[in-house]
């Protein structure tokens, strides 16, 4: 199968060993690559006996089939294991050009286990790994330490790093690379700290195979050309855009879920423009150019997008612009997502609020729209002092700390839910509490299609009745599918295509006979072995919920008066997924998957 | 004849106003709409649903919300 480079990296930090292996493509007809893969070929070395910051926890970092090749926005990679947020299955995905050029460098993905003596990086250049010293890196923040690692390995080559959050072993640190992409969530900047791993840079210029040269710059063509139509305004905007439209549907969360209305005019798409100095920024060949750089304080920084300008602004009351920019170019330099300390702080606000925390504590916690108290929280978070300790370990674990129950803890197997209100669209909410790793609006924007953005006749993905899903179950396990093969491609999934088209670039890329229907159930294979990986790690159908905290109308704004009655719709949700009554994944379908280990 | 109300999305930079319509239906606010923002595809709402049957007849001073398509990830 082609679009693979055709090997795989092995590295082990304890021994300081690189096993070089063939990329297991017999593996692909069953699930594409990418993160599909990855869960695949760890199935058997996540175990619940091994904690995720253990020497024995591997960590996997993958391309998929189309990265690097011409199919558009096609630069992502992924990083996943166990997660040392929730202590389950993990992935994340970022842009910018490092996994176009892991593969250039002559490898598919890497596999990192053990736990080096002293702080290491990884160079992986024209098919070779090598271990090199970075103590002089200890304690740098994600912007230098790509700085300088560029100026030992050159300006082509791509870093992904981790920050002093990643070092300090924060469990909601980031993988961060080509500036401020980010492999923000689930903490796996901390699995890396946890192996003295700073960075890994990827150097080389090899060629990347594919089926058939003419059908995909074919396929290109029209694919540029459609996604530069329909994303002109991201383009123009970047994910800020969405504020204003997302408001309007009460899909922005405010005061920790429990408001509806803000100033919206304080804080919209054109005030940012009319603010700072914006242009737009690019990952590898890509037409949208979602990212943002602006002018701040008299330098350029990576700009604020919609989830973490909502997760530092209305969810915390906070209308303040700078404040804003500069908690997110926090974040960045130190390494750690924004969405998971926003909703975390909210948490420990809303709290206080409340009359709901220790006394030693409430002083130490700012209240709702402190700007200072915010930045001073998100400093001590990098650092893991204060109250930053708290926040760093996520709304899930800071909960069971302060003996408060789980029902306001905003998250969905132990990952905070992101900054699109549950509320305001059921499929929404399905989507958060099935997805495969966790609450997550990447793996199932079921709002864009209540909202009439995402349509796909041939699967029944379109615009309805956002407060009921009756009839649509189909369209939500349908598009969370469609986002698995986003990540099992490792395509950007703001660049929407429908399956059809996405089958018609896996063929021109690997020469596979792919269809649709072999295309789809690659995806089902893939969620339910993730799903099976978290359920060996501890969770269980029972997490498929969300919090009682929501179980609460708004009183307020576009989600006012809905309370999403999920329950009622995982029956069906199970039985289109191809799972048992009871949501466990039936035993035959992963023994089937995984029966065979050789390739 | 019909007057109805009319907002946009931020981004699509273009102040309220009041549109006339002679059939009233959303088909026709459709093809107004098109004219004034060209090549853009929206999408209309009105009272937070989504509006998509052109033949759906819109009522005197009701509010339509017109946005785009932007990624809101």
């Amino acid at each position: 199968m082609l679009g693979f480079v055709g090997k795989i990296a092995c590295v082990n930090l304890t021994d300081g060993t690189v096993e070089v292996r063939p990329t297991p493509v017999k593996e692909a007809g069953k699930f594409i690559g990418g993160s599909g893969l990855a869960a695949r070929l760890l199935y058997h070395d996540l175990k619940p006996e091994v904690g995720p910051l253990e020497e024995g926890s591997p960590v996997a970092i993958f391309a998929g089939p189309v990265t690097g090749t011409a199919v558009p926005s096609s630069s992502r990679f992924v990083v996943c294991g166990r997660s040392p947020l929730t202590g389950f299955w993990g992935e994340s995905t970022s842009g910018g050009k490092f996994g176009v050029v892991l593969k250039r460098a002559g490898f598919d993905g890497l596999i990192i286990t053990g736990k080096a003596r002293e702080l290491v990086y990884l160079l992986v250049e024209n098919g070779k790994v090598e271990i090199k010293p970075a103590f002089n890196l200890k304690g740098r923040d994600t912007y230098g330490t790509q700085e300088e690692l560029k100026k030992v390995h050159g300006t082509e080559a791509s870093v992904a790093c981790i920050g002093t959050a990643g070092e300090n072993l924060v469990p909601i640190a980031s993988v961060i690379n080509d500036n401020g992409r980010a492999a923000g969530r689930m903490g796996f900047g901390a699995a890396l700290g946890s192996k003295n791993l700073k960075a890994i840079v990827a150097a080389g210029r090899g060629e990347i195979p594919v089926a058939s040269t003419q059908a995909l710059q074919e396929l290109a063509r029209g694919l540029n050309a459609l996604y530069k139509k329909t994303t002109l305004l991201t383009n123009q905007f970047g994910t800020l855009g969405y504020l204003d439209i997302g408001y309007y549907f009460g899909d922005v969360p405010v005061k920790y879920f429990t408001r509806g209305i803000f100033p919206i005019d304080r804080m919209n798409a054109r005030r940012f423009r009319e603010e700072y100095a914006v242009h737009a920024r690019a990952c590898w060949g890509c037409p949208i150019g979602c990212g943002r750089e602006l002018k701040f304080k008299g330098r350029v920084v990576d700009g604020p997008e919609y989830e973490t300008a909502v997760s530092f602004g209305p969810l915390l009351e906070n209308f303040d612009l700078d404040t804003i920019v500069e908690a997110n170019h926090l974040a960045n330099c130190h390494g750690f997502d924004t969405i998971s300390a926003g909703v975390t702080l909210g948490f420990l606000m809303y709290l206080k609020e409340q009359n709901m925390l220790p006394a030693g504590l409430k002083e130490e916690v700012p209240a709702f729209g402190d700007r200072e108290g915010i930045l001073e929280a998100l400093k001590q978070t990098a650092e893991n002092r204060g109250i930053g300790r708290l926040i760093g370990q996520g709304v899930t674990r800071t909960a069971k700390e302060l003996g408060v129950s789980q029902g306001y803890a905003a998250a969905v197997r132990g990952l905070e839910i992101p900054m699109h209100e549950p509320r305001a669209s059921v499929g929404q909410a399905l989507s958060y509490a099935t997805g495969p790793r966790g609450a997550c609006h990447q793996r199932g924007d079921f709002f864009q299609v209540d909202l009439g953005l995402l349509k796909d006749g041939d699967l029944h993905i379109r615009g309805g009745d956002r407060t009921n899903l009756q009839g649509r179950v189909e369209a939500v396990v349908n598009l969370q599918c469609l986002r698995e093969l986003d990540n099992c491609l490792l395509k950007c999934n703001f660049a929407f295509t429908p399956l059809k088209v996405v089958v018609d670039a896996l063929k021109a890329v690997t020469g596979y006979p792919w269809t649709p229907e072999n295309t789809l159930q690659a995806a089902k294979n893939s969620l339910a072995v993730k799903r099976m990986i978290s359920f060996n790690l501890g969770s269980s159908s029972a997490d498929d919920r969300l919090p009682d905290h929501f179980r609460k109308a708004l009183g307020e704004g576009g989600a006012y008066g809905i309370v999403p009655d999920i329950e009622k719709y995982l029956p069906e949700f199970y039985r289109l997924q191809g799972w048992n009554e009871d949501g466990t994944v039936p035993r035959e379908l992963v023994s089937r998957l995984i029966a065979d280990d050789k390739n | 004849m019909i007057k109805i109300k009319v907002t946009y999305a931020s981004v699509l930079m273009r102040e309220p106003e009041e549109v006339e319509l002679t059939s009233g239906t959303l088909g026709e606010l459709k093809e107004i709409a098109a004219q004034k923002l060209g090549s853009v595809a929206v999408c209309f709402a009105s009272g937070g649903n989504l509006l998509t049957d052109p033949g759906l007849k819109l009522a005197e001073n009701q509010e339509v919300f017109i946005f785009p398509l932007v990624a809101g990830g």
